[in-house]
């Protein structure tokens, strides 16, 4: 609603297609692509707020990539299709809640992910922590042979000797390129706690591939 | 900034001084300006960066569009299995029940049981010490009461009686200057 009652026109209109498109004169343009990219996702959270189908596919569209590669990195490529399913089910059936939440959508979204991907490791872990050591996959190793590895392998198979919740931040910093606050966010941790990770991530990362140089 | 301090926040942040934080790019910038060793450290945590997003395999466009649609139907799938509220008839209101007379009875006299000093019954632990005792006092407190209202009773009354004393010290003096 604007100042005086009436009914501000949304910045999306729908195009013949059934998709959603910018309005052109819907005011201040934002100033960066990611600016750009929020407003089209909370433009778009709030169409799936009242229900809308055609938005919520869209938001799919957006993002589903993304959260198969964050749940990939963090539980393994067996699950992650089916982890990243569950994200977006969740994100509708929680879709009222994101007008009371202050995050951003895609902060929101993360948060989901890494929650949902937790949730599964202690389910197929019995007894099992965030601590616990993650079982190595030979094929990514960075053990065997150096000649017959590409360098994007070894550092999976550095990435996938650290703890979770390095490897999480990690992933989240460098992978979807977040800022530090917003993992914080995105971990519900305080920011001093994300440092420490990212610090002994990287660390251990490098002494990881370092070992395998001399190999 | 020293290259200690720069060193340390590399090992934090990574290469790309936009995600440091605001208060420290500036002076590493400057640093980078008159350090060679700075520029050493910089090229080589930007190369641990790149490293780092090196990006996954992409699920293929044909896999990603499956997986919208699978997305959707469990949607509805689940919208069509949500339990719907069912619709009662209006169940009229009851009338509350009125405690039975014996209840009522157990209550007063449980009421009263513990009034009677030396009379409480046990509790359930069996101790009926402190009955006793809150029993005895509200007994003597209502003697004292009870004390008081004669006493006050009297007073008012005083008047009367010791005009009506009088009165027969007089009767008797008539009598006896009447027998004189």
């Amino acid at each position: 609603m604007g100042a005086d009652g009436g009914m501000r026109p949304s910045a999306f209109v729908r195009a013949g297609h059934g998709g959603l498109v910018m309005r052109d004169n819907s005011g201040a343009a934002p100033s960066s692509p990611t600016e750009r990219a929020e407003g089209i996702d909370e433009a778009l959270m709030r169409l799936v707020a009242n229900g809308d189908r055609q938005a919520f596919r869209q938001l799919i569209q957006r993002h589903l990539d993304r959260i198969i590669i964050l749940a990939r990195r963090i539980v393994g490529p067996a699950e992650s299709e089916d982890i990243a399913q569950e994200v977006f089910l969740k994100i509708w059936r929680q879709r009222q809640q994101h007008g009371t939440e202050v995050l951003h959508f895609k902060t929101w979204l993360y948060r989901v992910a890494v929650n949902q991907c937790l949730d599964w490791k202690r389910r197929a872990l019995p007894g099992g922590t965030e601590e616990m050591p993650d079982i190595e996959d030979p094929g990514a190793s960075p053990f065997v042979e150096v000649q017959n590895l590409e360098r994007a392998e070894l550092v999976k198979g550095a990435i996938a000797q650290l703890s979770q919740r390095q490897r999480i931040a990690i992933t989240l910093y460098y992978q979807e390129d977040l800022q530090a606050s917003e993992v914080a966010e995105i971990m519900q941790c305080e920011l001093n706690a994300v440092e420490s990770l990212l610090k002994r991530g990287r660390q251990k990362l490098r002494e990881n591939l370092e070992k395998d140089a001399f190999l | 900034m020293d290259i200690r301090e720069f060193s340390s926040l590399l090992a934090v942040y990574g290469g790309r001084l936009d995600k440091w934080p605001h208060t420290h790019r500036l002076p590493a910038m400057r640093l980078l300006e008159r350090s060679a060793d700075a520029l050493v450290l910089l090229e080589q945590a930007r190369a641990l960066d790149a490293d780092l997003r090196a990006q996954e395999t992409a699920t293929s466009p044909d896999r990603l569009r499956a997986m919208e649609d699978d997305i959707l139907a469990r949607l509805e799938l689940e919208e069509e299995q949500a339990p719907r509220p069912e619709l009662h008839e209006p169940v009229p209101p009851q009338p509350q029940a009125r405690a039975k007379p014996a209840a009522r009875r157990r209550g007063q006299a449980a009421l009263w049981a513990g009034l009677r000093p030396g009379r409480a019954a046990p509790g359930p632990s069996g101790h009926s010490g402190a009955r006793f005792v809150v029993g005895s006092m509200t007994g003597f407190g209502l003697s004292m009461v009870l004390l008081a209202g004669v006493g006050l009773w009297i007073g008012t009354h005083l008047g009367h009686i010791s005009t009506y004393s009088q009165q027969q010290v007089l009767a008797y003096y008539s009598i006896d200057l009447w027998l004189r």
